[in-house]
């Protein structure tokens, strides 16, 4: 599917797996947060699993882009996760409360497993 | 009179490696036949330099290249590659070692290449035996509103407190967090003046206002400064726009369950959680964020000094 310069999204059956490059703070900036919102938005699409392994932190800008891709996918009914954060990925989603929003997985496989098993 | 390390499970490689740079050098050599073996004696005998093999039996170049990085950070550690171990190479640079040398060239190229990788090494422990005893330092930046510019600042700032060894590796990434927080309401909130409240309804209209603005006056005028104070006690960095200011009294509350699904504050509160103080001067344009390193044992200065 689709590349950018800061994410790349593939797909697998139902399930979108988007996978960021490097500092995402100007993500949205440069226009490619609403491309990758677009590309979310097929109603084909009905995971996405936002895998973060190749992203040692992120903020704020994150945090939304993460809130509008869990909005874009729930309006037809389909499911959000994430997998692979670094510690302090996981402290950021606890300390701004997302953590009790979507599920977190350790690994990809385990994600993708588990949310097809309907975990 | 400098000591290197050679580690190699073969003993003819090591006696080879050793005795070049005995014979080039005229330096004292030890020897190991693995990392946990060459551990033990960097402990002993705190070498100059590291040449090590990379596939050997109990504890490999790579995880010796990894625990170096972790005990003793100011080592330098040369790789010797043989065919075969390329991958591994590559993730040992990754991870911290400082050069390489194909075995089938090290009669051609170890010496040079381990007196130009002590040399400089050399310079950087230099650097930080002077950098240990900086008691203060302040450093002022006035940015055009560009958001790379400012995350190029984040990355800069990141390496002057890690030279200076102000906090450990977490705290220092909680602090850069906090940092480009404060730069990003700075660049969207404070120079562009863009509500969050445009971001709750339409985030298409949100950023296309944001490069709309970025092209405009009064806002493409605008700039961003940063001031970065730092002593042994404390850091602060100091972050003004040149907008109107906000009420950060009005800022809605993130973590209320009924806000979760608005983009409201969660800047704020990243800075609130990684910083030990935030304050906002009372027109809302400036904010001073306030870092203290933990706390130490009296007989342990702030500055670890390094050797």
């Amino acid at each position: 599917m689709a590349t950018s310069t800061l994410y790349q999204v593939e797909r697998d059956g139902n399930a979108a797996i988007v996978t960021f490059k490097n500092n995402l703070t100007t993500i949205a900036d440069s226009g490619q947060l609403q491309d990758l919102l677009q590309q979310l938005s097929d109603p084909g699409i009905t995971l996405v699993l936002m895998d973060m392994s190749g992203v040692e932190y992120f903020g704020s800008i994150m945090l939304e882009t993460f809130r509008d891709a869990w909005k874009c996918v729930s309006s037809h009914d389909g499911q959000f996760a994430l997998c692979s954060v670094s510690e302090i990925g996981r402290e950021i989603l606890n300390i701004s409360r997302f953590d009790t929003l979507w599920p977190i997985y350790p690994t990809r496989a385990e994600a993708l497993r588990s949310l097809r098993a309907g975990n | 009179m400098t000591t290197v390390l050679v580690v190699d499970d073969s003993a003819t490689d090591r006696r080879l490696a050793g005795g070049l740079l005995e014979r080039r050098l005229n330096w004292a050599t030890l020897y190991a036949a693995n990392g946990r073996e060459a551990l033990k004696q960097i402990e002993l005998h705190l070498p100059d330099i590291v040449v090590t093999d990379l596939t050997m039996p109990d504890m490999n170049g790579l995880d010796l290249v990894r625990a170096m990085k972790k005990d003793f950070p100011l080592i330098p550690v040369i790789l010797m590659t043989a065919k075969g171990s390329e991958e591994i190479a590559v993730e040992a640079l990754q991870v911290g070692a400082a050069s390489y040398v194909p075995k089938r060239q090290l009669a051609l190229e170890l010496a040079q290449i381990v007196e130009r990788v002590l040399s400089v090494a050399r310079e950087e422990q230099s650097h930080a035996r002077i950098l240990n005893r900086l008691t203060h330092s302040t450093q002022r930046f006035t940015l055009e509103n560009d958001l790379t510019l400012a995350l190029s600042l984040v990355s800069y700032l990141r390496e002057a407190v890690t030279q200076l060894r102000f906090c450990d590796d977490t705290e220092r990434l909680r602090l850069c967090i906090a940092l480009e927080e404060a730069l990003i309401n700075a660049y969207y909130h404070g120079n562009l003046e863009i509500s969050s409240d445009l971001r709750e309804t339409d985030y298409k209209a949100y950023y296309e206002l944001a490069r709309q603005r970025v092209n405009e006056h009064p806002y493409k005028d605008r700039k961003i400064h940063v001031e970065m104070r730092m002593t042994r006690e404390e850091a602060a960095f100091i972050v003004r726009d040149e907008g109107p200011g906000f009420d950060p009294g009005l800022v809605r509350n993130p973590i209320d369950p009924e806000n979760l699904d608005r983009p409201c504050g969660r800047g704020i509160l990243l800075m609130q959680t990684f910083m030990d103080e935030v304050r906002f001067n009372p027109q809302g344009n400036e904010v001073t964020m306030i870092k203290r390193p933990a706390a130490v044992p009296s007989s342990e200065p702030a500055f670890r000094e390094v050797s």
